[in-house]
C-alpha cells in the first residue's frame, strides 16, 4: 500500500530564483505578474521494488511550462533512483497548471520541483459506523517550520512521527497540526529537500496541545527557483546581469556590488585612485550611470570610495557597454543601470554591518496583513573613518615636525522606497541621496598662511512611480525631481559653487500587439537648471584697501526631451528583430539641436545552445553643464556623436556554463576636446578652450565565459580585446586613448565549502594606460618654471598591472539571523603595478608612482 | 571602495629628486628684457637682454645663441609656444658663465601689432636662449609683454630692483665675499633633527632676507575674478639659489589674498642650512620677478676661512 506525498506546487516558486525577476523595472524588462499554479495533479506509481523494499526518495526536477501551462519537458536535477525518476517524469509530464504570466500575458517560464516518494502505513479500516461517526480526536501537536537565519517559512515539509507512524504536511505559513499524537515522548523527523533534517524529541500529553518550531538549516545554495524562459533584455546584444549573489561577494570590491562593474568584459580599468566607468575606452562622461533609471551625478563616494548606495539595497545591476536599445540614451558609450529593490518583503528583514571605514543597515517590512498597507524598505550608511582618523592623525601631528595638514572625510547615503499596490495598480515612492564632506586644514608655516578646505558634494532625488497593468499592457510613469550640490569652501579666500536643480521623468507602455509583434513606447525627460558660482576676497589695491567680497553667478541651462519607440518583430520563433527609433531634442545654451537615433537589434536561435546576435544604432550626448559655462568652457559645443555596431554569438555549453563573444566598432565624432585657438566672441578676441573637432574610434572583441550561481560556486573569464584611438589634429594619425587597454583579463571565482565558509579569488591583468613621454624642458623665464617638451602623445605605456584578490567569509546561521565575518584583501602578493611618472622640477629626473599596496579588510555583518 | 580612501589618508609620497634652489649643474635662472613691456605708441628700437647663467665651480664658458619669433599666444601662463623652424637667430657666440648680455631689435611684427592697437591679443614675442651644458642643450623662454591698447596714464612695466640681501640682520655686501666660521653657532642656531624618538641637532642653520623698496612697487591696471578692471599692485616672487647648503625655502613671495592655495605670510625671508661638511663657501643668487615679465636678481658669495 502506498501513498505519494507532493510537495506543493506553490512553494515551488519562492527563493532566490524570483527575487531578480521581480525586481526588473517595468522600463527594463518583462515581470512576473502570475506565477504558475498546479491545477491538475497526477499521482506517480510507487515504484513495487522500492515499495516492498520499503524505500522512499526525493526526485527533483525542472519543468518547463509553455504558455499554456503544460509540462513541456522535464529535465532530473537530483535522481531518486531509475525507478523513481521514470515514475516521478510519467507523472509530472501530466500535469496541468494555470498559465504563468509576464507582463499580464501568458508566457513560458521554467520552474524546479520535487516529487517526494514516501510509504505511509494504510490508515486502519474506518469502524463500522454506528449511529454518528466518533468525534475527531483534538489537536495535541501543532507548530511552525522556518528557516533559520531567515525565518522563512519552509512549505511543504513534511513532518513525520515514526513511533506513530503519524505524518503532516506544513502549509504556506510554515504551520502544521496533528490530532491524536499518543502521549509520552514524541520523536519527531521534519524533512524538505531543501534543508537539512530536523529531529527533535517533545513531551506531548493527551489534552494539552504541545506547540514546537522546528528551525530548519537550508542546505548550500540551490533552492527552488523560477527562470524566465529566454533573455530578460532579449532586446539587446550587450548587456550583462549580474545576479545578487555575484554581487556582494566578488574578492577585491569588500562587498561593494558596483565595484563588480569593473571585472566584466568592456570596462577598462580606471587609473590610480579613480573609479571612473571607462566603458570601451571611451571618457567617463560617455557613460550613463542611472538608479532606477534616474541618472546620478556620481556613482563612488569621492570618486573612488564605496559606491553611494548601499549595497544591500542593490538588487540587480544592468551593464550595457554598447550598441543599447532606445529605451535609453545621452550616452555615446555605455549605461549602467542599478535597479533597486526586491521581491514583496513577507515579514521584517535586514541587516546591519560595520567595518573599518563605515556602518550601515538596511530593513524592509511588510506593513500590515499581506502588506495590505505597503511595504516599506530603509536603508542608510555613515563613514566610521571620520571618528577614527583624527586620533590617528594626531598621533602623526605630534611626531611630525614644521607643517601638519589634518584631512578628514566623511560621507553618509540614504535609500527609502514605499510601495503600495492598488488593484493593477502599483504605486512607489522613493527617495535616496549622498553626501560627500571632505575637510582639510593647515596649521601654516612661517612662509605660509594657515589653510582651510570644506569640499561638499551630494545629491539628492525624490520619484514617485505609478505602474498598471491592464488590458495587456503594461504602462508606468515616474518623475523624479532633486538636487546635485557641489561646493567649496576655501575659508576666507572665497567659495566655489557648482550646484543644479534637476528634474526627469519617465513613462512607458508596452504590449504584444500580436503573437510576433510586442510595441514599446516612451517618454525620457532629462533636465538641469545649474548654477555655478564663487565668491572671493579680492586683492587690497590703492583705491580699495579693504575690498569687499565679489561674486559671480552663472547659469547653464541644459535639458533634452526624449520620445522613442520599439518593436520585438518575431517573423518565425528563432528570429527576433527589434528596430527602434529615439528622437531627442537638446535645448543647449546658444542652440536647440533635434537628434533622430535608429537603433536595430537581432537575435537568431540557431538552436538551444546557440544564439546569433546584431545590433547597430545612432546615439549622441550633450556636453557636460561645466564645458557649456562661458568663463572656463564654451557656450557654442554642439553634441557628440557615436555610430555603434556589435555582433556576436552566445553559447550554452553546459545548463550552468555559458560562452559569450562579440566584437563591436565604435565611430566617434564631434567629441569634445580642448582647444587654444583665440575666437571672436562679442567683439572680443578670447580662447576657445574646447571645441567639438574631435573624432574617435574604438574596436574589439570581448568574451565572457560565466558559471552561473549554483549551490557551490559561481565565477567567470572575463576578456577584452580592444583598441580606442583619437585623430591627431597635428599629425592626421590614430592615437590611443588616455584609457586604452589592449588587453584587459578577469578571472572571478566563488566556492562555498562546509560550515558556512565560502571564498573566492579575483585576478585582473592588464595592459598599462598610454603615457606621453617627456623628453625634455623648456626654462620659462617669466614665470620660473620648466615647462615639458612631449614626445609621440601616448606612444609608451604604463607597464602591465597584475592583481590578485582574496575574499574569505564566515557564515553562522542561529535561528532568528545570521553573523557573517570577511575579510577581503586586495592585491594579496602586494604587486608594485607603476601607474604614473613623476618627475622632479626640470624633467630630468622621474620616479614610478605605484599602485595601491595590499589592503586586507575585515568586516562583519548581520542579516535578520 | 575603501583603498583609495585608505591611501588618501596614510599614504605619504616621498621623491628624493633634487630641490630647484640646489644648483648642481648648469642653469639658466633668469632672463630678463629691457623694457619687458612694449606698447602702443612706445616702441623702442631695441630691447635689452640678459641672462643669469650659473654653474658649479668654476663654471668655464658657454655656448649660446640667442633668437626670437613670434607666435600665437597660449591660454596656459606657464605654457611656452614652439619657435616655428627655431625662430631667428640674433646672436651667438662663446662666453663666460654668468651674465649675458645682448640686444634685439623690435621684429616687424611686433611693430606692426602695437601700430595697430585694438582689443586682444593675436601675437606674442618670444626670446629663446640656447646654451650648451653636459645634459646636452639647455633652452629658455623670455616672453616680451606686448600691450596693444594701453591704459592712459598707465606706466609701463618695468623690471623690479632688489637693492641687497641681508644675513642674519646684516648688509651683505655685493663688492666682497662674506666670511663666516663654519659650524660656529650656538645650540639655538641649529637644526633639529629627529632620530627616531630622540632629538639631535643639525647644521648651523642662518636668515637671508632681500632688501628692496616696496614703495616702488608699481600699480597697473587688471581684472578682477568676474572680468571687472581693477587696479592692482604688483605682487613680488622671490626664487633662491645656492650651490651649497640647504635652502628652506626654493621661492618667498609677497602676500596676496586672492590666491585660493597656500597663501603665502608676505614673510620673504628664507633660512639656509650649513652643509654638513666644511666646504670653500656658497654662492647664493635670487632672482625677483613681478608676475608681469618684469625680472632682475643679485648673487652673493660666502666663504668658511
Amino acid at each position: 500500500v502506498l501513498l505519494v506525498a507532493l510537495a506543493q506546487a506553490a512553494s515551488a516558486y519562492e527563493g532566490a530564483g524570483l527575487t531578480h525577476e521581480q525586481a526588473v523595472d517595468a522600463g527594463a524588462a518583462p515581470q512576473l505578474t502570475k506565477a504558475p499554479v498546479l491545477l491538475d495533479f497526477v499521482q506517480a506509481a510507487y515504484p513495487p521494488e522500492a515499495a516492498d523494499a520499503g524505500e522512499g526518495a526525493d526526485v527533483a526536477m525542472t519543468l518547463e511550462l509553455d504558455a499554456q501551462g503544460h509540462v513541456a519537458s522535464v529535465e532530473i536535477t537530483k535522481s531518486g533512483g531509475a525507478a523513481f525518476d521514470e515514475a516521478a517524469k510519467a507523472a509530472v509530464l501530466q500535469f496541468r497548471f494555470s498559465p504563468a504570466e509576464l507582463d499580464g500575458k501568458p508566457a513560458a517560464v521554467r520552474i524546479a520541483y520535487v516529487y517526494h516518494f514516501k510509504l505511509v502505513t494504510p490508515a486502519p479500516p474506518e469502524p463500522q459506523a454506528a449511529d454518528a461517526p466518533p468525534p475527531p480526536p483534538p489537536v495535541n501537536l501543532k507548530g511552525r517550520v522556518l528557516e533559520r537565519g531567515t525565518r522563512e517559512a519552509v512549505a511543504g515539509a513534511s513532518i513525520w512521527l515514526p513511533k506513530s507512524e503519524q505524518s503532516a504536511e506544513a502549509d504556506a505559513d510554515g504551520r502544521f497540526e496533528l490530532r491524536g499524537v499518543p502521549a509520552g515522548t514524541v520523536h519527531i523527523v521534519v524533512t524538505d529537500p531543501h534543508h537539512l533534517k530536523f529531529e527533535t524529541d517533545e513531551e506531548v500529553t493527551a489534552n494539552d496541545v504541545t506547540d514546537l518550531t522546528a528551525w530548519m538549516l537550508r542546505k548550500l545554495g540551490g533552492g527552488y527557483e523560477t527562470t524566465v524562459v529566454g533573455e530578460r533584455n532579449e532586446k539587446d546584444v550587450s548587456h550583462h546581469v549580474l545576479e545578487k549573489e555575484e554581487l556582494s561577494t566578488v574578492p577585491g570590491t569588500f562587498g561593494d556590488p558596483l565595484r563588480v562593474l569593473q571585472s566584466l568584459p568592456g570596462m577598462a580599468k580606471p587609473p590610480l585612485l579613480s573609479g571612473a566607468l571607462l566603458v570601451r575606452g571611451s571618457n567617463p562622461q560617455d557613460t550613463q550611470v542611472l538608479i532606477d533609471g534616474v541618472p546620478i551625478p556620481l556613482l563612488y563616494h569621492f570618486g573612488s570610495g564605496p559606491s553611494v548606495i548601499s549595497p544591500s539595497y542593490i538588487d540587480q545591476i544592468d551593464f550595457f557597454p554598447g550598441a543599447y536599445g532606445a529605451r535609453y540614451g545621452r550616452a555615446i558609450a555605455g549605461i549602467v543601470d542599478v535597479t533597486t529593490g526586491g521581491p514583496t518583503p513577507t515579514g521584517i528583514h535586514g541587516q546591519a554591518n560595520i567595518d573599518l571605514l563605515n556602518a550601515g543597515f538596511y530593513v524592509e517590512t511588510p506593513l500590515g496583513h499581506d502588506a495590505r498597507f505597503g511595504t516599506l524598505s530603509l536603508a542608510a550608511r555613515h563613514s566610521i573613518v571620520d571618528f577614527v582618523l583624527p586620533f590617528a592623525q594626531g598621533i602623526i601631528a605630534a611626531r611630525s615636525r614644521g607643517t601638519s595638514i589634518a584631512v578628514l572625510p566623511s560621507y553618509w547615503d540614504y535609500q527609502a522606497r514605499y510601495t503600495l499596490g492598488l488593484g493593477h495598480a502599483r504605486l512607489e515612492l522613493s527617495a535616496f541621496g549622498s553626501n560627500d564632506q571632505l575637510k582639510i586644514s593647515e596649521a601654516g608655516t612661517t612662509t605660509t598662511q594657515p589653510f582651510s578646505l570644506t569640499n561638499e558634494q551630494g545629491f539628492h532625488r525624490f520619484r514617485l512611480k505609478v505602474s498598471e497593468v491592464t488590458d495587456g499592457w503594461t504602462m508606468w510613469i515616474a518623475p523624479t525631481a532633486g538636487v546635485t550640490l557641489n561646493t567649496a569652501d576655501f575659508g576666507d579666500n572665497g567659495t566655489l559653487g557648482r550646484n543644479s536643480i534637476d528634474l526627469n521623468v519617465r513613462s512607458l507602455a508596452r504590449k504584444q500587439l500580436l503573437p510576433w509583434l510586442t510595441f514599446e513606447a516612451g517618454l525620457d525627460v532629462n533636465a538641469g537648471w545649474y548654477d555655478n558660482s564663487f565668491t572671493t576676497t579680492p586683492a587690497a589695491t590703492p583705491d580699495d584697501p579693504m575690498p569687499a567680497p565679489v561674486s559671480r553667478d552663472q547659469r547653464v541651462n541644459l535639458s533634452s526631451y526624449a520620445l522613442y519607440s520599439e518593436v520585438v518583430f518575431q517573423p518565425i520563433e528563432r528570429l527576433r528583430i527589434i528596430p527602434g527609433l529615439r528622437f531627442e531634442v537638446y535645448r543647449l545654451p546658444h542652440s536647440t539641436v533635434p537628434s533622430f537615433e535608429p537603433r536595430i537589434s537581432a537575435r537568431f536561435t540557431v538552436n538551444d545552445r546557440v544564439t546569433l546576435k546584431a545590433a547597430s544604432g545612432l546615439y549622441r550626448e550633450a556636453p557636460l553643464a561645466s564645458q557649456l559655462d562661458p568663463n572656463t568652457g564654451n557656450p557654442y559645443l554642439g553634441l557628440a556623436m557615436s555610430e555603434q555596431t556589435a555582433g556576436g554569438v552566445e553559447v550554452r555549453i553546459l545548463p550552468k556554463l555559458s560562452l559569450d563573444v562579440q566584437g563591436y566598432f565604435n565611430a566617434r565624432s564631434n567629441l569634445v576636446v580642448s582647444s587654444s585657438a583665440l575666437v571672436e566672441r562679442d567683439g572680443q578676441m578670447v580662447f576657445e578652450r574646447l571645441n567639438n573637432s574631435g573624432i574617435g574610434r574604438a574596436y574589439g572583441l570581448e568574451v565572457l565565459l560565466k558559471q552561473d550561481v549554483t549551490e557551490r560556486m559561481y565565477g567567470w573569464i572575463a576578456y577584452t580585446l580592444s583598441r580606442s584611438e583619437q585623430l591627431d589634429p597635428a599629425t592626421q594619425t590614430w592615437v590611443p586613448v588616455t584609457y586604452d587597454e589592449t588587453h584587459i583579463l578577469t578571472v572571478v571565482a566563488s566556492y562555498k565549502f562546509q560550515f558556512g565558509i565560502e571564498a573566492g579569488l579575483r585576478f585582473q591583468l592588464v595592459t598599462g594606460m598610454p603615457q606621453t613621454p617627456v623628453l625634455g624642458s623648456t626654462f620659462n623665464a617669466n614665470t620660473g618654471n620648466y615647462v615639458p617638451i612631449y614626445g609621440a602623445p601616448n606612444s609608451v605605456r604604463a607597464p602591465t598591472f597584475n592583481q590578485l584578490d582574496l575574499r574569505v567569509e564566515k557564515i553562522w546561521t542561529f535561528d532568528w539571523w545570521k553573523f557573517s565575518l570577511y575579510l577581503d584583501v586586495q592585491n594579496v602578493y602586494n604587486a608594485s603595478n607603476p601607474a604614473l611618472t613623476i618627475y622632479d622640477y626640470r624633467y630630468r629626473q622621474s620616479t614610478p608612482l605605484n599602485g595601491l599596496p595590499i589592503i586586507p579588510s575585515l568586516g562583519v555583518k548581520g542579516v535578520f | 571602495m575603501r583603498a583609495p580612501i585608505l591611501a588618501l589618508l596614510f599614504a605619504a609620497c616621498a621623491f628624493n629628486f633634487d630641490s630647484p634652489s640646489q644648483v648642481k649643474d648648469r642653469r639658466i635662472l633668469g632672463m630678463s628684457a629691457d623694457p619687458p613691456e612694449l606698447a602702443k605708441g612706445a616702441v623702442p628700437a631695441d630691447v635689452t637682454l640678459r641672462a643669469l647663467i650659473v654653474d658649479v665651480g668654476d663654471g668655464g664658458v658657454v655656448n649660446y645663441a640667442w633668437s626670437s619669433c613670434a607666435v600665437p599666444p597660449t591660454p596656459n601662463a606657464n605654457a611656452v609656444a614652439e619657435c616655428p623652424d627655431g625662430g631667428v637667430t640674433f646672436a651667438s657666440g662663446v662666453a663666460s658663465v654668468g651674465e649675458l648680455l645682448e640686444t634685439v631689435p623690435v621684429p616687424p611684427t611686433v611693430r606692426a601689432l602695437l601700430g595697430a592697437g585694438g582689443r586682444g591679443l593675436s601675437v606674442q614675442w618670444q626670446i629663446q636662449l640656447s646654451i650648451d651644458s653636459d645634459a646636452g642643450e639647455l633652452v629658455g623662454v623670455k616672453t616680451v609683454t606686448l600691450t596693444p591698447d594701453p591704459v592712459a596714464g598707465q606706466a609701463l612695466n618695468t623690471n623690479p630692483v632688489m637693492s641687497g640681501l641681508t644675513f642674519d640682520g646684516q648688509d651683505w655686501p655685493a663688492d666682497m665675499p662674506l666670511s663666516i666660521n663654519f659650524d660656529s653657532c650656538s645650540d639655538s642656531m641649529r637644526v633639529t633633527m629627529m632620530m627616531g624618538r630622540r632629538k639631535t641637532l643639525g647644521p648651523c642653520t642662518h636668515t637671508l632676507a632681500p632688501v628692496f623698496d616696496a614703495g616702488e612697487a608699481q600699480t597697473y591696471q587688471g581684472t578682477d575674478s568676474t572680468g571687472a578692471a581693477l587696479t592692482k599692485v604688483e605682487l613680488l616672487n622671490f626664487d633662491w639659489f645656492s650651490d651649497e647648503g640647504t635652502l628652506q625655502s626654493a621661492t618667498t613671495r609677497q602676500q596676496n589674498p586672492m590666491g585660493v592655495s597656500l597663501r603665502p605670510t608676505g614673510d620673504l625671508s628664507n633660512t639656509w642650512d650649513e652643509p654638513t661638511t666644511k666646504t670653500d663657501g656658497a654662492t647664493f643668487w635670487v632672482v625677483v620677478r613681478d608676475s608681469r615679465g618684469g625680472e632682475s636678481w643679485l648673487h652673493r658669495t660666502l666663504v668658511f676661512p
